[in-house]
Parts: C-alpha cells; sequence; structure tokens
C-alpha cells in the first residue's frame, strides 16, 4: 500500500518506516504542505501523522483528502494528554495509535486497513443507471416530496431534473447511516432567495425572516425529508440512523458522488432543489475513551456482564458519548458520518 | 388550562406546535433539548404534558424519557418511525407517538387526552 507519514522524531519514525517497508508498503515521508498537495491529487491509501501538530494543521491535512479514501492513524505519544485522541478524531482521523508501539502492533493497524478497504470494496454504493435503481430514485423522490407537501400544507409539484434559477442562497442537509454496511445518504435542499422569502411568509408567518430562522426552517424541512426516505427504507429491513440536520451557506455544495437530484415546485417561482447523496463511509474502530458526539454504533455496545448498554445504529449524544468514555470497553466501531 | 412542555431542537417545530396548543388553550413552556427540559421541568413543577422530539443535540428525547422518568406524560414527536425506538420509548413510559409532519388537530386531540 501507499503510505504517507507526516511529523515524528527521526529515530523513531525511521525505525518503524523500516518496518513498514519491509511489510511490502510504499513509504512517502513529506511536510505538511506536500502531503495536502499529495492527498489532493495523488492520495495514498494510509496517512500516518505524527502529534503533536495543530489541530487546525490536523484538520487541514485530513480535509485535502477530498475523495475521502485515505485512512488517516494519529500517533500519539504518551505525554499528551488524553483529549489529545478525541480531538485528533473530531479533527477526521480514523485511528488513534499510542506511541511508544511495537512493530507488531503497527503493521497489523496498517493490515486492517488493507481488510476494511476489501470491505469499502464490498460495499459499493448502488449505481442509479440501472432500470431499477432510477426507479427507486423517483420512488424516493416521491416520498420526500409527499411530507413536505404535508409540512407545508399545499400541493407541490416534483420535476426529475432540478434547477436554481436564481443564485442558491441557503442550504440544509442530513446525513443518515447504514452502520452495517458503511454507507452514508444525506438528503440536502437548496433554496434560492424567492424560495426563502415564501417559507418565511408561508411557515414562519415572518416576511423578513433572518438568515437564522430560514436556516431553522431548512432544516427542519430537511429533517422531515429524512425522515420520510428512512420510513420507505423500513420495509426493505434498512434501518438508517440519523443526524442532527445542518445548514447554511450553500458555498460548499455536495460532492461528487453517487447522487440524484430532484426540483420540489412549491409554487410560481418558488421551489427547493433536493440532492440525495450516497458514500461509502468505512466503518472504524476507535477506543472508548476516542468517542464524541455524532459517531454512530456499528455494534450493540455491552458492558463486562453482557448486559446491552446501546444498540447498533445509536447516534451518539453529548452524554451518552460521556458515560461510554467512562466504561472500560476497549475498542468500539463506529461511523462517524452522522 | 394545562402546562405543556414543547421540546424540539427546531425553533420552527416549536412555534408551529405552540401555535395549535396555545390556540386549544394551553400555556406552553419550551426547550430546546432534553437537557434544557430537565431544567425547565423542575422549574416548572405544574408541567403536565410534554411533546418530545427524539434527534436533538446535547440529550435525546429517548435520554429525556430515561431521565424523567414518571415526572411527566410524554408525547412523542418525530420523523422517526422504527418500530424498535417506539417500543423502547414505551417501555420508558411515552404514552403516544406521532410523526412529522405533523397534523395540528391530531397534536391537539393526543394534548386533550394525556393533559390531565
Amino acid at each position: 500500500m501507499k503510505i504517507v507519514v507526516v511529523g515524528g522524531e527521526s529515530g523513531v519514525c525511521e525505525r518503524s518506516l523500516g518496518v513498514l517497508r519491509e511489510c511490502g508498503n510504499t513509504i512517502d515521508v513529506l511536510d505538511q504542505a506536500r502531503a495536502e498537495v499529495a492527498l489532493r491529487t495523488r492520495p495514498p491509501e494510509v496517512l500516518i501523522v505524527w502529534l503533536p501538530i495543530g489541530i487546525g494543521e490536523l484538520r487541514s491535512l485530513c480535509g485535502a483528502d477530498t475523495s475521502h479514501s485515505t485512512y488517516v492513524i494519529a500517533v500519539v505519544p504518551e505525554d499528551l494528554p488524553p483529549r489529545a485522541i478525541s480531538s485528533a478524531v473530531a479533527a477526521g482521523c480514523h485511528d488513534v495509535l499510542h506511541a511508544p508501539f511495537t512493530d507488531e502492533e503497527l503493521c497489523a493497524r496498517v493490515e486492517v486497513v488493507e481488510r476494511l478497504r476489501g470491505l469499502h470494496l464490498a460495499a459499493k454504493p448502488p449505481q442509479p443507471r440501472t432500470i431499477e435503481n432510477a426507479r427507486a430514485w423517483h420512488f424516493l423522490g416521491d416520498v420526500v416530496a409527499d411530507d413536505l407537501e404535508q409540512m407545508v400544507g399545499q400541493k407541490v409539484r416534483v420535476s426529475r431534473r432540478a434547477s436554481i434559477e436564481s443564485p442558491a442562497v441557503r442550504i440544509a442537509s442530513i446525513p443518515m447511516v447504514l452502520a452495517t454496511v458503511g454507507l452514508e445518504l444525506s438528503i440536502a435542499l437548496v433554496a434560492d432567495r424567492e424560495t426563502c422569502r415564501w417559507l418565511g411568509d408561508n411557515l414562519l408567518c415572518e416576511s423578513e425572516p433572518t438568515t437564522e430562522m430560514l436556516d431553522d426552517v431548512l432544516r427542519e424541512m430537511a429533517n422531515v425529508a429524512g425522515g420520510a426516505v428512512k420510513r420507505a427504507m423500513l420495509p426493505e429491513g434498512l434501518v438508517l440512523s440519523t443526524g442532527i440536520p445542518v445548514g447554511g451557506d450553500p458555498g460548499v455544495m455536495p460532492a461528487n458522488h453517487t447522487r440524484q437530484a430532484w426540483q420540489v415546485v412549491l409554487g410560481e417561482g418558488v421551489s427547493l432543489a433536493v440532492i440525495a447523496e450516497i458514500r461509502a463511509r468505512p466503518n472504524r474502530r476507535v477506543p472508548a475513551r476516542g468517542l464524541i458526539e455524532g459517531m454512530v454504533l456499528v455494534d450493540d455496545v455491552k458492558n463486562a456482564a453482557g448486559l446491552l448498554l446501546l444498540p447498533a445504529g445509536t447516534r451518539l449524544t453529548e452524554t451518552t458519548a460521556e458515560r461510554l468514555r467512562r466504561l472500560d470497553i476497549g475498542l468500539v466501531a463506529i461511523s462517524s458520518a452522522a | 388550562m394545562a402546562t405543556i412542555l414543547v421540546i424540539d431542537d427546531s425553533m420552527l417545530v416549536r412555534q408551529q406546535v405552540s401555535r395549535a396548543l396555545t390556540a386549544a388553550g394551553y400555556t406552553i413552556v419550551m426547550a430546546t433539548d432534553g437537557q434544557d427540559a430537565l431544567d425547565k421541568l423542575a422549574a416548572n413543577p405544574g408541567i403536565s404534558l410534554a411533546v418530545c422530539d427524539v434527534n436533538m443535540p446535547r440529550m435525546s428525547g429517548i435520554e429525556f424519557l430515561e431521565r424523567a422518568g414518571t415526572a411527566v406524560s410524554v408525547l412523542m414527536l418525530t420523523t422517526e418511525g422504527q418500530p424498535e425506538l417506539m417500543a423502547r420509548a414505551k417501555q420508558l413510559g411515552a404514552k403516544g407517538w406521532i410523526l412529522k409532519p405533523f397534523k395540528p388537530e391530531l397534536l391537539v386531540a393526543a394534548a386533550r387526552k394525556l393533559a390531565a
């Protein structure tokens, strides 16, 4: 596998690199700037980052992997406080390795990445071009429109071709995770200025709604759209875990993954673009002390006596994450998308 | 008339629920998540019903049910339709489950039944 390494004390780092090379991997040792270029242009399978580097720098490194194909391992020296682990995970790292570590441990971690990639490939997102999947997408478009129709209290029309004629001004999306197979599905709603004005008048009864109010309305509409999709998938035995809807400026539109878009026409010149996006999101294992709000449990979490604490698919809140961090339950399989 | 606690992280939903219940004569107290709801419940012992979302930041509706116990009747109002989740909420004492988007008349009817 191709591995990029950033940071690290030269002695320790050299020994580790030698071990990885012996296992048949190709290693590039790069500074942060060159590593970011590599992540954008020729993403490696694995990025190993030796802490301490600033969390901002770490976030920037993880964010440079726009193809979401690189597995990031943070190496945490033992003199760093425990919060360094949760900060590294929050910055986008997939795994944490405590230094000092043994050669076997390092090789095992990299081998795990290879296995995860195998699972990732086995769980390819559906291809929308087949007839069956096109029907499925149309079905999802209709169930989303039905619930939005109830929410706005008037008849809406669905167009299979999405286009925002005037510039998009607000966006909200809801992330959902099918944790058992490592897939993320998100539904985003995009509104232009005229549509925002209409939503303010009709749902908030405010002729001059603030940006905060509009974001709240769009987030709730995304939440309702997500709920419609989740319920439509239940009869197929697919249980999606939901996150909290996020919204804001549409500067960053959903990236180029498997996606489908519709236009939900609310009235004359007033419509919402609905973008559904599916992407593979490999699950990972983190130490219980690294659990944070928003992570979704892939497996049931049980205590030492075998008592079920939280079922698979649970999205951790601040309080449940805190409760699990206090328990000695080792590594926990999670999906961080939601 | 009874006092109802409306728990939802969406301002729009809090506003829509309040509008429907206020028109039916109820007094409304609002909370933005489960933790806020526990605080409001402690500060307002006269609350007879909570209308509660499931997915919220900080503390979810299910955790609120766990913590609130039998202190108040709880009606869930959510986009979730998972049978396991509904069963869990029922086991924890939830008295009803309404799906979003909701019909105001249905919500008021449920409130009339549950808010003693």
